[in-house]
C-alpha cells in the first residue's frame, strides 16, 4: 500500500528526532521511486534508440521528489526543517544506493557506453555519488554553508529560492555559493577519482 | 584549508569572475600580491568554473536512477548472454556475478586464449568484453561478432583476410585490431585493444569546449578533427575504409583527466589523443549476409543514417570507397561545429532519405 504524504512527511519528522525505525519506512519509499523511474528511462533509452528522440527527464524527477517530499501538510514555519531533513534523507539513501552497487572501480561508466557498442571505459558524465558525498563532508569542515547548499539543491532537488528559504540567506547567496561550491568539487573529485576510468 | 584562507580565496574567485577573461590573470597576480599558493588555488578553481556548468546540475535522484536502469538493463543482457552461453538456466544462478557490477562468474569462460572478465556493451554489431588475453598476459577488448555462427567457410576465409589488413593498421589514432577468431562454438569474434576513453561528442560537451563564438574552443574542436583525419587518412592509403564513421565510434582519451589534483593547470590539447574504434569492421560485418546491400531483410538500415553518405543509403556496396569516409567526416566537423546535424532525419524513413540523397546528388 502506498503510503500518503502525510505519513512520509510524519516519518521524515520522526527520524529527524532521532527515531531509526522512520528510516527503515522511508528507505523502501526512495528505491521504490528509483525503480519507477529506472522502468520509465529504459522505456525512453528504447524510444530513442528507435526514432532518435531525446530524454526528457525533468519532469519526471519533479514528480518523483514531489511525492517524496511533499511540503503541502508542512506549516510554513517548519518547512525549512523540513526540506532539510528530506534533502538528509535523499543523501543518505541514495549515497548509500550507490555504494551498494559495489562497483568495480569503473563498472558503472563502461555500461554507461554500452549503447554505442564500443570497447571502452569511459569517464560517465554523472558524477560518483560516493565520491561527492566525501567530497561535500570535507567542505563542510571549512565551509559548512556551501556543503548545505549542495546538499539541499543536489541532492534535495529544492530551488535557488527554497534553498535560500532554509538556510536563510538572499538567493543571490545561494547562487555565488553554488558555483564556487561546484568549482571545488569537481576540483576535488579530479584530484580523487582523477580519470574515472 | 583554513576558513580564513577559504575566504581569500572566495573573494577573489568572484571578484575574478567579474572580469574578462584576458584579464583575470593580470587581476590575481596583483591581487594576490606574490602568494603564488593562494593564486594558483584561485585559478584551477576558475579553470574548473568553465567545466563546472552541467556538473550535479543534474539531481542526484536522477543520477542514482540511472544507475538503477543500467542495472536492469545489465541483469537482462547477463541473462541472455548466460543463456547464450549455455550456462545454466536464467535466474538460476545463472554463473554471473550479481547484477550490475558486469563482472562475470567466478568460473573462467574463455574463447580461444581469451578469459572474459566482464561485458562492456552491446550493440548492433555484437557484443563487447573485456577479457585477459593468456599469452602475453595483457587486457583487451574481445567483441563477438552477431549471428557469426551463420556464417559460411567461404565467408569465413574473407572475414579472417580482412582482420589481417586490419591487423596491420598500426596508428595512435586507430584501436589496433589484434586478432579475429573463431571460438569452439562457431562464434566469431576479434580481439583489439582496450581503449579508456570518452565518445567524442560527450568529450567536447563535458570539458565544455562550448560556446562555439569562443575562437579557443573552436580551435581545439578542429585540432580534435585533424587528429581523426589523420587516422582516416592512414588508413585509407593503406586501403580499409570505415564505413561506419560517427562520433560514438570515436573515443577522446584525455590525459589531462588522470594525473589528479595537479592536472587542472593547462590542459593542453597536445595531451588529447583520439582513437577511431571498429576500423572496416563495417566491411567485414556485412560479409556476414546480414547487410551486404546496407538494408537488412528486415529493412533497416544498418550503419548510422545521418553520417551514411548518399551511395550508402542507396545500398550498393560496389559503390563504397573512401568518399563514404570522407562524407562521415563531413557530418561530424558539422556536429563538432553547430551542436547539431546537418540534416534533420528525425522523422525520415529509409526510402525518404535514400531519394533525399538523390536530390542532394543531383544538386551537385
Amino acid at each position: 500500500m502506498t503510503p500518503s504524504s502525510q505519513e512520509i512527511t510524519q516519518w521524515l519528522v520522526a527520524w529527524s528526532n532521532g527515531d531509526q525505525a522512520a528510516l527503515d519506512q522511508l528507505i523502501p519509499l526512495v528505491h521504490e521511486e528509483l525503480r519507477r523511474l529506472a522502468k520509465r528511462y529504459m522505456r525512453q533509452e528504447r524510444r530513442r534508440e528507435r526514432h532518435g528522440v531525446t530524454l526528457q527527464t525533468t519532469a519526471l524527477i519533479n514528480e518523483a521528489y514531489l511525492r517524496l517530499i511533499d511540503a503541502r501538510n508542512v506549516q510554513w514555519e517548519s518547512r525549512a526543517h523540513f526540506f532539510a531533513i528530506a534533502a538528509r534523507l535523499m543523501r543518505r539513501v541514495l549515497v548509500d544506493y550507490a555504494r551498494s552497487r559495489n562497483f568495480v572501480k569503473r563498472g558503472g561508466a563502461a555500461q554507461r557506453v554500452s549503447l554505442e557498442d564500443a570497447a571502452v571505459f569511459s569517464a560517465s558524465r554523472d558524477p560518483d555519488l560516493v565520491a561527492l558525498d566525501d567530497a561535500l563532508d570535507a567542505l563542510a569542515k571549512f565551509d559548512e554553508r556551501k556543503s548545505r547548499v549542495v546538499e539541499l539543491r543536489f541532492f534535495g532537488g529544492l530551488s535557488v529560492e527554497e534553498t535560500a528559504h532554509v538556510l536563510e540567506v538572499a538567493p543571490e547567496t545561494v547562487l555565488r555559493d553554488w558555483r564556487l561550491a561546484k568549482s571545488w568539487l569537481l576540483h576535488e573529485l579530479d584530484g580523487r577519482t582523477g580519470y574515472d576510468a | 584549508m583554513t576558513p580564513e584562507r577559504w575566504q581569500c580565496v572566495e573573494r577573489l574567485y568572484h571578484a575574478a569572475l567579474e572580469r574578462d577573461t584576458d584579464e583575470q590573470a593580470a587581476f590575481l597576480a596583483d591581487a594576490c600580491a606574490g602568494d603564488e599558493a593562494l593564486r594558483g588555488q584561485v585559478e584551477s578553481l576558475l579553470r574548473c568554473d568553465a567545466r563546472a556548468e552541467n556538473f550535479i546540475e543534474t539531481p542526484a535522484l536522477e543520477v542514482a536512477a540511472r544507475l538503477r536502469a543500467e542495472e536492469h538493463a545489465q541483469s537482462k543482457q547477463d541473462r541472455r548472454r548466460a543463456a547464450e552461453m549455455g550456462d545454466t538456466a536464467p535466474g538460476a544462478g545463472a554463473g554471473l556475478a550479481s547484477p550490475g557490477s558486469g563482472l562475470l562468474s567466478t568460473t573462467p569462460i574463455f574463447i580461444g586464449d581469451y578469459r572474459l572478465i566482464r561485458k562492456l556493451g552491446e550493440g548492433g554489431m555484437g557484443v563487447v568484453y573485456e577479457a585477459e588475453q593468456q599469452n602475453p598476459r595483457r587486457s583487451v577488448g574481445l567483441k563477438i561478432i552477431r549471428g557469426g555462427r551463420l556464417v559460411d567457410e567461404y565467408q569465413v576465409k574473407l572475414f579472417q583476410r580482412e582482420a589481417q589488413a586490419l591487423a596491420r593498421l598500426k596508428h595512435p589514432g586507430i584501436a589496433a585490431i589484434y586478432e579475429a577468431g573463431c571460438a569452439d562454438d562457431g562464434q566469431h569474434y576479434f580481439v583489439m585493444e582496450l581503449v579508456r576513453g570518452v565518445p567524442l561528442l560527450d568529450y567536447v560537451k563535458g570539458r565544455r569546449l562550448t560556446g562555439t563564438q569562443a575562437p579557443s574552443n573552436i580551435r581545439r574542436r578542429l585540432e580534435l578533427f585533424l587528429k581523426i583525419c589523420e587516422a582516416i587518412s592512414y588508413a585509407h592509403q593503406r586501403g580499409v575504409i570505415h564505413r561506419d564513421l560517427k562520433p560514438a565510434n570515436i573515443l577522446v582519451a584525455d590525459e589531462s583527466y588522470k594525473s589528479g589534483g595537479q592536472s587542472l593547470d593547462g590542459s593542453s590539447v597536445s595531451r588529447v589523443e583520439v582513437k577511431v574504434l571498429d576500423f572496416g569492421l563495417a566491411r567485414i560485418t556485412d560479409e556476414d549476409g546480414a547487410g551486404a546491400s546496407g538494408l537488412s531483410h528486415a529493412g533497416q538500415v544498418r550503419g548510422t543514417l545521418p553520417y551514411m553518405s548518399p551511395e550508402q543509403v542507396r545500398g550498393d556496396p560496389d559503390q563504397i570507397d573512401v568518399r563514404a569516409d570522407v562524407y562521415a567526416l563531413g557530418v561530424i566537423l558539422y556536429e563538432l561545429l553547430a551542436e547539431r546535424l546537418p540534416y534533420d532525419l528525425e522523422h525520415v524513413t529509409t526510402p525518404q532519405a535514400g531519394m533525399r540523397s538523390q536530390a542532394r546528388n543531383s544538386l551537385l
